[in-house]
């Protein structure tokens, strides 16, 4: 007697589809639902932004601007084919990646859901976002500078490697040398002041150990900096002290430090300066300041400000102007511009730029 | 594109089902195939070529081999190598180009002739899916030389076959033999069409609700320099779950769009963290690939039938090569190793584990835990941090201070429900097969919530790749 033939698994598939139980009324009432679902979102997203957005003309639907981003890409043939077909192909990419974005920034299910879900997610989940992790006691903290701290060391061949597909040098110590140098010989000296990301300072808050954190690259970082003769200033330890002494040194729900922690920053790039004093007489007022944090924000929550009130900080605001025979070039990021501008929501004409001047 | 996207669920998904349906019968893979086209375009358009490319070279060697005549024989066998050669050139340059550049490079630098090292010698981009197609599109070359399969002389057929959307970038490895009637005829019927959206729910509840959250955890704990014991061991089984949910879930998405358009494709895992020993192991998971490396390697290479030290040696290549074929690097290599050799040593012991004759809930710890260690290999960017990751696993090394504010993040009530929820799935809950078997109201109710909470969920989510499409 022959043995039966064993089955294939797309044999026994095939059988076991075919005895799927389920009821006529059931499949009609699942297919139909989700079909009706797909199909009938593209309208209500159609909807939304008409009532949202103020629409003129239907190719002004996100959806369909996929036709003017593609339109804009073009084929230019400056020498050789090979490269501008692969430009022309990494343009259509960019299109692309371009409208998948907006089209997910601006998608109805996003706007009416996200509020909720984060709600649910910050309440309920003590969950933050891709950009916000929550820490005890209300203590918010950016998601890039958590990466900072726990990511294998900056100074890392792979790392390395990985920048330099992004076409930037990928040594941090060579880049900063290499414009030091520069500047050296336009006669200039780089000092720099490496601000520490808050999470180095408050491990605590995140259930991990206290005192200063650090990338495991950072030692070897300063010390080849400090070999090639960049001027380091070094807060951190100082800004720890500050926290110890009962002072917090950032912000609970922004990115960014606390007055007191920029006019220690101030004080100690002042010291390490050490520049004689100018000729000007410098008034400065100190003026409260109340806002949200910048990571609150980050959360979008529909009302943030009932999960994490408002900060309020006293800024010492210093009546001085940029002037451009100045000695000393201050260059920065958002570190820089906090108290100064007013745009970051924390006040002006009291940041690191001014308190050094004072 | 991937399927848990806006994009795709809500543009182009009811597109590609109207044109398809609404296409009379003899241009339904002419629709198919050129939204398929476009789907895999949507990511890189230079792909399609490559993809075009090896269809055509594949499809016309399927003719070629079909043709009568004096000199078939012959002509048959070149028109085989042909394929195969074309095939796995494409795939070692596009995958292995990097790699082959980078060791090259570092045995100069061993042995003290940097001139003769490539530095900044481009770096080749990997097309998406291209070890799945590449292997399905060879698999049927191969077929119709064994005469398994019938030769396809109808090109958009071929094409739709290669290119089809719900299984192109990440599998299940589709063979022509097992899917040729229904390229001719198949069914369509609501019951099919209903069970095709509850296998696509539960799939996006898998990736979405499971995979993500595990797969934060794992990131975080993979990422970080140092960690405790306790930290390491709840990021690998994190990552373990991550790749379970992440790898099956897009499965059950794509039998379930398969099944939307007509078509029936096997199953591709069966609970594989149930099974009982590594040689079962591999009978659960990915059975799509194990399959087509056991038709298409290791009987060819002789199986079990050159006697028992040809067979281990049969069984740890063809790991070794399955290592491989997942990714250019040390590491997939070691840890396709270490599955065959444990293949080998589990054939010695006449197939069943060492551990057999344990509780079974023992056999299945062991199991998951050996499978655990191998996941070090294939997670880890580098062998340093394999090792350093091994390290932490077993006390090696103390937590430094940065490390330890990972547990602010991975332990929060979030990471934790989603990382209890997934082992309870994996080991309590029926799979998706047998959950939909028989569908009921609460089922039906069910899997509408999955899907809800999902779609939700995304909301607070970016784009997140499956770990396959790396492949």
């Amino acid at each position: 007697m022959d043995k039966p033939k064993k089955l294939s698994r797309e044999e026994i598939a095939k059988i076991e589809i075919g005895h799927t139980t389920i009821t006529r009324t059931q499949s009609l009432v699942v297919g139909g639902l989700f079909l009706a679902f797909i199909a009938l979102y593209p309208l209500v997203q159609v909807a939304y932004e008409y009532h949202t957005r103020a629409i003129r003309t239907p190719l002004e639907l996100q959806p369909l601007k996929i036709f003017p981003l593609l339109h804009q890409v073009k084929f230019t043939k400056n020498g050789k084919t090979l490269p501008a077909m692969l430009e022309y192909n990494r343009s259509l990419i960019a299109a692309i990646k371009k409208y998948e974005d907006m089209l997910e920034d601006t998608s109805a299910l996003r706007a009416e859901c996200l509020p909720t879900a984060q709600r649910f997610m910050t309440a309920i989940m003590k969950s933050g976002n891709e950009k916000v992790i929550l820490g005890a006691d209300g203590w918010l903290f950016y998601a890039s500078d958590f990466n900072y701290l726990v990511n294998p060391g900056f100074m890392r061949p792979e790392r390395q490697l990985k920048r330099s597909l992004s076409g930037v040098q990928p040594n941090p110590v060579q880049a900063i040398v290499a414009f030091g140098n520069q500047l050296a010989a336009r006669g200039i000296k780089l000092v720099l002041l490496p601000v520490p990301v808050k999470p180095m300072l408050y491990g605590d808050k995140l259930r991990g150990d206290m005192g200063v954190l650090q990338n495991c690259s950072y030692d070897r970082f300063l010390v080849r900096l400090q070999a090639a003769g960049v001027t380091v200033i070094d807060v951190a330890d100082k800004l720890a002290a500050m926290r110890r002494r009962g002072v917090e040194p950032y912000l609970k729900t922004d990115t960014h430090w606390t007055p007191e922690g920029m006019q220690l920053a101030a004080r100690e790039v002042a010291a390490a300066l050490a520049r004689p004093r100018g000729r000007a007489v410098l008034r400065a007022k100190t003026v409260p300041v109340t806002a949200l944090g910048d990571i609150a924000v980050m959360l979008k929550l529909s009302h943030p400000k009932e999960f994490f009130p408002e900060e309020t900080v006293t800024v010492r605001q210093v009546a001085t102007a940029p002037d451009r025979h100045a000695a000393i070039l201050l260059l920065g990021d958002s570190f820089t511009n906090i108290y100064s501008l007013e745009a970051m929501n924390w006040g002006g004409h009291g940041g690191l730029a001014e308190n050094l001047a004072y | 594109m991937v399927f848990s996207s806006y994009l795709f669920l809500f543009f182009f998904l009811p597109l590609a089902l109207a044109a398809y349906y609404l296409s009379p019968k003899k241009i339904k893979h002419l629709t198919l195939t050129l939204f398929s086209y476009a789907f895999y375009g949507w990511a890189n358009p230079s792909f399609m070529l490559l993809m075009w490319f090896t269809t055509t070279v594949d499809y016309t060697n399927g003719r070629i081999m079909g043709r009568p005549g004096s000199g078939s024989a012959r002509r048959r066998k070149l028109a085989l190598l042909c394929s195969i050669v074309v095939n796995l050139s494409v795939l070692a340059f596009f995958k292995y180009f990097n790699f082959g550049m980078e060791n090259y490079n570092a045995l100069m630098a061993a042995m003290g002739i940097p001139a003769w090292q490539f530095e900044g010698f481009f770096r080749v981009v990997l097309p998406l899916g291209i070890s799945f197609y590449t292997f399905q599109s060879m698999s049927y070359v191969v077929d119709v030389y064994r005469g398994d399969a019938e030769v396809v002389t109808n090109y958009i057929d071929y094409a739709c076959y290669v290119s089809m959307f719900p299984q192109l970038v990440a599998g299940p490895i589709v063979r022509f033999q097992d899917i040729a009637d229904q390229l001719r005829e198949r069914s369509y019927s609501w019951e099919k069409f209903a069970r095709g959206v509850a296998f696509f729910a539960l799939g996006m509840g898998k990736k979405i609700l499971l995979a993500n959250p595990c797969g934060k955890i794992a990131d975080v704990a993979f990422n970080a320099v140092d960690l405790s014991v306790f930290d390491a061991w709840y990021g690998l089984v994190a990552y373990s779950f991550q790749i379970y949910f992440d790898f099956s879930g897009y499965s059950d998405m794509a039998i379930g769009l398969g099944l939307m358009l007509g078509f029936v494709f096997a199953k591709n895992f069966d609970s594989p963290y149930k099974s009982r020993s590594i040689t079962e192991f591999w009978k659960r998971w990915h059975m799509s690939l194990s399959t087509w490396l056991r038709d298409y390697l290791y009987i060819p290479l002789g199986g079990n039938r050159k006697g028992q030290r040809r067979t281990y040696i049969n069984l740890a290549l063809v790991m070794l090569l399955g290592g491989l074929w997942h990714g250019a690097s040390w590491n997939f290599l070691i840890w396709g190793g270490i599955h065959g050799g444990y293949l080998a040593f589990e054939r010695a012991q006449g197939k069943e584990s060492i551990y057999h004759r344990l509780p079974r809930v023992m056999q299945v710890g062991l199991t998951f835990f050996i499978v655990m260690i191998a996941w070090v290999f294939f997670r880890a960017d580098t062998l340093p941090d394999a090792w350093r990751y091994f390290s932490s696993l077993f006390g090696g090394a103390p937590a430094t201070g940065a490390s330890s504010i990972i547990r602010g993040l991975i332990y929060n009530p979030y990471y934790l429900l989603h990382f209890i929820i997934a082992g309870i799935v994996v080991w309590a809950l029926p799979q998706t097969w047998d959950f939909t078997r028989k569908i009921t109201w609460p089922k039906i109710v069910w899997c509408i919530l999955v899907f809800g909470i999902a779609l939700i969920a995304l909301t607070t989510q970016s784009y997140n790749p499956f770990i396959y499409f790396i492949f």
